[in-house]
């Protein structure tokens, strides 16, 4: 459709004295109006501690609303098709529920072998090595702990509470001393209200 | 729209602001954003590690308070059971499910006459699923208590 100029038109509709193209300008302000509130919406849902959990297609995570940010840790998946660790199933659900030992033996020595390696790592990095030197810095008096081994367990709702008993027991004879659980963040009725 | 004098005393002259750098900045980041962007958030629930160890690396474990009040959540077949000292407070399933909002109200009762008292021990029945588990963990957190303990017994009585 032909763009018309404004202004001052003879009898046949044409514009009078003047050229017959004419430059338009597209008007921007609604598609920077939409950027923007696009650009607001997607900070506010940023999210900011960096800790991500892939999500895993056959584990339906349960949902809490008091919960805190992931911290990173080793995790440990435990869907239906069994427990997983670097997305290598160690033990298959079968296996765990049939077990009378609450010892899992390939999911211990796994973990045992995957706490050993994280210590390290933390221990070579750069990173682990400056922020130790900074705290030290800060606090030169502090008293220095040991590191918590942290495991999160991203475990599937439907898990029956025994096999995650027995994982439970594993982590726990394994090293790991601070247990987590993965959940879906819902937010809550008191959260809701404020 | 800007006005512009341009000193010869003649008419003045509108300008347009160039807003192309800010589309452009704009589709730049929104592309980054939604690249980057989470969806489902997945957090965590921490079990009050400081009933039996500590917290974080750079604090000593306080010893909970009011211990000489245990406080247990039995999660069971039949519904909640609190027990809190020697006294216990059934709370069986509405309609089919856990009754949230009673354990809520028990847990807030209790948290009004021990306000210092953060941990709980939680008992749960090997047969149900983990997300009966976690569904009484939330309310415990919402209502106070933070430092959940989750113990290999069975909940077993019935209410």
């Amino acid at each position: 459709m032909p763009i018309h100029v404004p202004g001052k038109r003879d009898r046949r509709g044409r514009l009078a004295g003047a050229k017959r193209t004419a430059v338009a300008t597209l008007s921007l302000t609604a598609m920077v109006d939409m950027f923007t509130v696009l650009v607001v919406f997607l900070l506010m849902n940023y999210q900011s501690t960096g800790e991500v959990l892939p999500m895993k297609e056959n584990v339906d995570l349960p949902q809490a609303s008091s919960t805190e940010d992931l911290e990173p840790s080793n995790v440990v998946v435990l869907g239906p098709d069994g427990a997983e660790i670097n997305g290598v199933i160690v033990e298959s659900l079968e296996e765990i529920e049939a077990s009378q030992d609450w010892i899992l033996p390939r999911l211990k020595e796994e973990l045992i072998k995957q706490i050993a390696l994280d210590k390290k790592e933390k221990q070579e990095s750069l990173a682990g090595q400056i922020q130790s030197a900074v705290k030290d810095a800060q606090a030169p008096d502090r008293v220095k702990l040991p590191d918590v081994v942290k495991v999160t367990i991203q475990a599937d709702k439907k898990i029956e509470i025994l096999t995650l008993k027995k994982v439970m027991y594993t982590i726990t004879e394994a090293g790991g001393e601070a247990i987590n659980f993965a959940v879906l963040k819902v937010p809550g009725e008191k959260e809701e209200g404020s | 729209m800007a006005h512009v004098d341009d000193g010869k005393g003649q008419k003045s002259a509108n300008v347009e602001l160039n807003i192309v750098p800010v589309i452009d900045l704009m589709s730049v980041l929104i592309v980054f954003l939604l690249i980057t962007a989470v969806w489902n958030q997945i957090t965590m629930i921490q079990l009050g590690t400081s009933v039996y160890g500590k917290k974080t690396n750079e604090t000593e474990t306080p010893k909970p308070k009011n211990l000489e009040v245990p406080l247990r959540l039995d999660i069971q077949e039949g519904g909640y059971v609190v027990v809190i000292g020697s006294t216990r407070i059934p709370i069986p399933l509405k309609d089919g499910e856990y009754d949230q909002e009673f354990l809520g109200d028990e847990l807030a009762k209790i948290k009004e006459r021990y306000p210092e008292k953060e941990d709980i021990f939680l008992t749960v029945a090997d047969e149900l699923e983990y997300d009966s588990m976690v569904k009484g963990m939330d309310v415990a957190i919402s209502e106070g208590f933070p430092n959940i303990a989750v113990t290999t017994q069975a909940a077993k009585g019935g209410l």
